[in-house]
Parts: C-alpha cells; sequence; structure tokens
C-alpha cells in the first residue's frame, strides 16, 4: 500500500506500507519526502525494501549501469549512465572516438575507462558528479581493461608495455604501477574477487584464452576453466560463490556460470558477451546482438530469469553493472 | 770545391730535417705542418648553395610513391607478417632509418568476432608484429610505438569474409 503527495514546497512525499496479510503484521514502512528528480529512485528504493524483506536479500531495484551506446558512422561515442532497468538515462562522457570497458568505483562516484580519443586505448578514472578525470594509466603502448580493488584504492589493468599484454596493478591516482602477471601469452582482463585477495584474468598462456586466479599481488596462477578452447571476460559475484564468462560453443559465444566450490557449469544464455554481476549477485547484464543491433539483456543467475533491455536506437554495448549506494 | 757542396748538402739536409722535426719558428709554412686536404667542415664558401626539400617532395607524401601503403594485412588468427606485407614493412623502416626524427604509430587491429578486451590484445600482437619487423631492419625503438585499436575502429563494415579480411590488419600513423 502506497501513497505519494505533492507538498506545497514542490517536493513529493512518498510513503508505502508492506503489509503481511496472512499474519496480519506490517512487515515495513517507508516515508520520505524527495524532489521531482528523485522521485523513480523513491519507487526503486521501495522495490528493494520488499525484494528484501520478502527473499532475504538486498534489492538492486536502485542501482544504475554504465554503459556505452555508440554510433560509428557518426563517430558519436557515449559513456551513459542509467537505472538498472534502463530508464533515466545520462550522459557520462560524449566522444568521437570509442569507449570501452566501463568499471564503476566500489562506492559509486567515479567510473574508469578506456577512450580511444589519443589514438590510442588509454585508461581515465572519472567523477561522475563533478566531470572531473584524470588518466590513470597512458604507458607505451595500449592501456585497458580496468578493475576496481574492493577497498577503491587500486585498479587492476591491463598493459602492453612490456611487449605483450600483461596484468598489473596500479593505485587510483595513477601511482605505484606494478606488474602482477608473468607469462610469454596474452594475460589480460582481470578482476579483482570480493574479498580483494585474488585476481580472476584471461590468459592464453596455454594456447587458447582461459581463465585463470592469481594471488592480488602477484605470483603462481591456476587455471579455472578446462572446457572448451575459448573461455573470455571473467566476473565474480560479490558473494565470492559464482563465476560468470564467456565461452565460445558452437561457433558462437554464451554466457556461463560456475558453482566455484563444486566447479559446476551453467550454460545461461547464447549470443551473449561482456557480462557483468549486478551487487547483489543475483543477475547477470551482457550485451546482445539482435535486429541487426546490439543491445542490453539481463538473465538470473540461476538461469530462470531472462529480459532483454528496451533502449533507444544505438548500439549498446559494454555494460557495467554499478555498487549499491547509501 | 766537391768536399764543400757535399758539406753543404748534408749541412742543408740536417737543417731541413730539424726543421721537419721540431716546432718551425720559420716565416714561411714548413711542408710538414701544411694542412691536409679536409674530412672535416670547411668554412663555407659564398657561393655554396644548400638544397631544402619542402613537404611537397618528401617521398611520404607522394600518393603515388610505395609510402602510401602503409597497411599490412593477416591471416586469420594469425599473427606474423605475411610476405605481401614485407615490401610495406621493408619501405617504411627504409624511409624511418632515413628520417630518423620521423616517429609512428603502429595501429593493430582485428575483425569484429570475439571478446572486445581480448581483441584489443590480439589487434595489439599484429602491431608488435610490425614493429619487431621494423626493428630487425635498424628502427630504432624510440620512433615506434605499437598500440591496438582492437575491433572498435573497423575499416570495412559487414560480416562476411571480405570486410573481416580487411580488417584483420595494421597500420602505420606517422606523428
Amino acid at each position: 500500500m502506497g501513497s505519494v503527495q505533492k507538498l506545497a514546497d514542490g517536493k513529493f512525499e512518498v510513503r508505502y506500507k508492506l503489509l503481511d496479510t496472512v499474519k496480519g503484521s506490517q512487515l515495513s514502512t517507508l516515508s520520505q519526502g524527495v524532489t521531482e528528480k528523485y522521485t523513480r529512485l523513491s519507487a526503486h528504493k521501495i522495490a528493494d525494501d520488499i525484494y528484501q524483506k520478502l527473499t532475504g536479500t538486498r534489492g538492486a531495484f536502485a542501482t544504475r549501469i554504465a554503459y556505452v551506446n555508440e554510433n560509428r558512422a557518426a563517430k558519436d561515442y557515449r559513456l551513459v549512465v542509467a537505472d538498472a532497468d534502463g530508464e533515466g538515462m545520462q550522459v557520462a562522457v560524449r566522444s568521437n572516438e570509442p569507449i570501452i570497458s566501463p568499471a564503476w568505483s566500489p562506492d559509486g562516484g567515479k567510473v574508469a575507462y578506456v577512450s580511444f580519443e589519443q589514438r590510442k586505448p588509454v585508461i581515465y578514472v572519472q567523477n561522475l558528479v563533478t566531470g572531473q578525470r584524470s588518466v590513470v594509466s597512458n604507458q607505451k603502448g595500449s592501456n585497458s581493461a580496468p578493475s576496481w580493488s574492493p577497498d577503491g584504492s587500486k585498479l587492476a589493468i591491463a598493459l602492453s608495455k612490456d611487449g605483450h599484454y600483461q596484468v598489473y596493478s596500479v593505485n587510483a591516482d595513477g601511482s605505484g604501477l606494478r606488474r602482477l602477471s608473468n607469462s610469454n601469452g596474452i594475460d589480460t582482463e582481470p578482476q579483482f574477487s570480493a574479498d580483494g585477495q585474488s585476481i580472476y584474468f584471461t590468459s592464453d598462456r596455454s594456447g587458447g584464452p582461459q581463465v585463470y586466479k592469481m594471488p592480488a599481488s602477484g605470483g603462481n596462477a591456476t587455471r579455472v576453466t578446462f572446457n572448451g578452447s575459448y573461455n573470455i571476460s571473467p566476473r565474480v559475484a560479490s558473494d565470492g560463490k559464482t563465476l560468470a564468462w564467456v565461452s565460445q560453443r558452437d561457433g558462437g559465444y554464451s554466457l556461463f556460470a560456475m558453482d566455484l566450490a563444486s566447479g559446476q557449469e551453467l550454460r545461461l544464455a547464447d549470443g551473449a558477451t561482456e557480462p557483468s554481476f549486478s551487487p547483489n549477485g543475483k543477475y547477470i547484464m551482457y550485451a546482445t546482438k539482435g535486429g541487426g543491433r546490439t543491445g542490453l539483456a539481463v538473465v538470473s543467475t540461476d538461469g530462470r530469469i531472462k529480459q532483454r533491455l528496451s533502449t533507444n536506437a544505438g548500439n549498446i554495448r559494454e555494460p557495467n553493472w554499478g555498487p549499491f549506494m547509501k | 770545391m766537391q768536399h764543400f757542396k757535399s758539406l753543404a748538402f748534408i749541412i742543408t739536409s740536417a737543417a731541413l730535417l730539424a726543421a721537419c722535426k721540431t716546432p718551425v719558428k720559420l716565416n714561411d709554412t714548413p711542408v710538414a705542418d701544411r694542412t691536409v686536404p679536409a674530412t672535416t667542415a670547411q668554412p663555407a664558401n659564398d657561393r655554396d648553395i644548400r638544397p631544402v626539400e619542402t613537404g611537397a617532395t618528401d617521398p611520404l607524401n607522394d600518393p603515388k610513391g610505395v609510402l602510401a601503403n602503409r597497411s599490412v594485412y593477416f591471416d586469420f588468427d594469425s599473427y606474423t607478417v605475411r610476405a605481401d606485407g614485407k615490401p610495406v614493412v621493408e619501405n617504411h623502416a627504409s624511409y624511418l632509418t632515413k628520417n630518423t626524427s620521423r616517429k609512428i604509430l603502429i595501429q593493430g587491429n582485428t575483425d569484429e568476432r570475439g571478446g572486445t578486451e581480448y581483441n584489443l590484445a590480439l589487434g595489439q600482437k599484429r602491431a608488435e608484429a610490425v614493429r619487431k619487423s621494423m626493428n630487425s631492419l635498424g628502427v630504432s625503438d624510440s620512433q615506434m610505438e605499437a598500440v591496438s585499436l582492437g575491433e572498435e575502429k573497423p575499416k570495412a563494415t559487414g560480416s562476411d569474409e571480405a570486410a573481416w579480411a580487411e580488417n584483420r590488419r595494421a597500420d602505420i600513423v606517422y606523428q
């Protein structure tokens, strides 16, 4: 049950109550005054509250996503921030050269991304509220694949500066560059684990690309994927229980999830690339092609629920799901 | 009389020899001190002409010259310079070794198939292959930077083998 009332000062007072009709008790209530701009957020927070009370897991309705909307013919590339359902789009970066690999900071205030505005891939970190940005890595060669440490102090990145792509770490201000991986092949796509102790990454040291794991300070890597000859884009859920990645099977690219305790694999979606976990670990957003364009879709980690996000014209790709915010 | 001539000769020779060995105090320049035909810079003659090549005659800017060809193509899943790419590498290596102040960006590309970041790394391998070939032909690393555009800036749109072949490419871009 809920109500929305417009107040004298132009704000809206949003109220709701969640009732358990069986037990005859009140499960939750929420009441807040918000400006018009944030009424949608209010609705999301109510949905989150309901979700949490009913499932025990924090809802992801009030979270945001970042993605790239590109029009190559027009040389128009935009990094867009939107609600998790695709509404409420705002442009964070607009460029006439490509942008890829956006990554939200753990506090939700910044986004790291790779920009080609200097005719080569360079990693930037941008404060979303102020619009201020700085270069985190522009070493000789290519700089890409930024991934934040859970405490927001460092980024794991992939650089070609030593002649071939390897994984490095760097402080969020761009200082303290350190090489972490050590192979003669391609090591890239680093992803910190939720506890910050390990880094998952893609490596083709054994021939084709596979997912590996190493300590966050570097060191010996152990292989994680063994089925198929092309496994890339590892992502770890925030509860550390599930690994998602993209595997090339039957000539196409499919999204897989692995229960890290048992090693059991589940094929979640076909025609899927560029996955990103929701902050509660229950959903994975990914890019998919259809109708001649690339768009976004969401699948639940158990594979049961699948939905396409309806968005405006343009090619939408490179989704990154933002964190819980206060 | 003969005796005197011989003596005079000996004395003159001795004097000459002495003059050759020691710093000369005579007014005229002794043979030993004359400047050797110069390998060092000579003072400019005011009738000299030093030729200047404007951009128009730089072979790099000749649209019909061999340096106009700046792309090296690769087979699928391949990261070695193909035979048809070697002339491009050689021509530009030759230019760069003669023009050591010129710098290039070598941009590697892939076709659209596969993951974004992994393709960035594969494109890098193509750029590195060209860089290494030029390096072995004498081009300094300070003149080259190998980078990748992955699948992000395809030259040919389309999802067929012809488009893919066109995009499996490294480009030489003069800075």
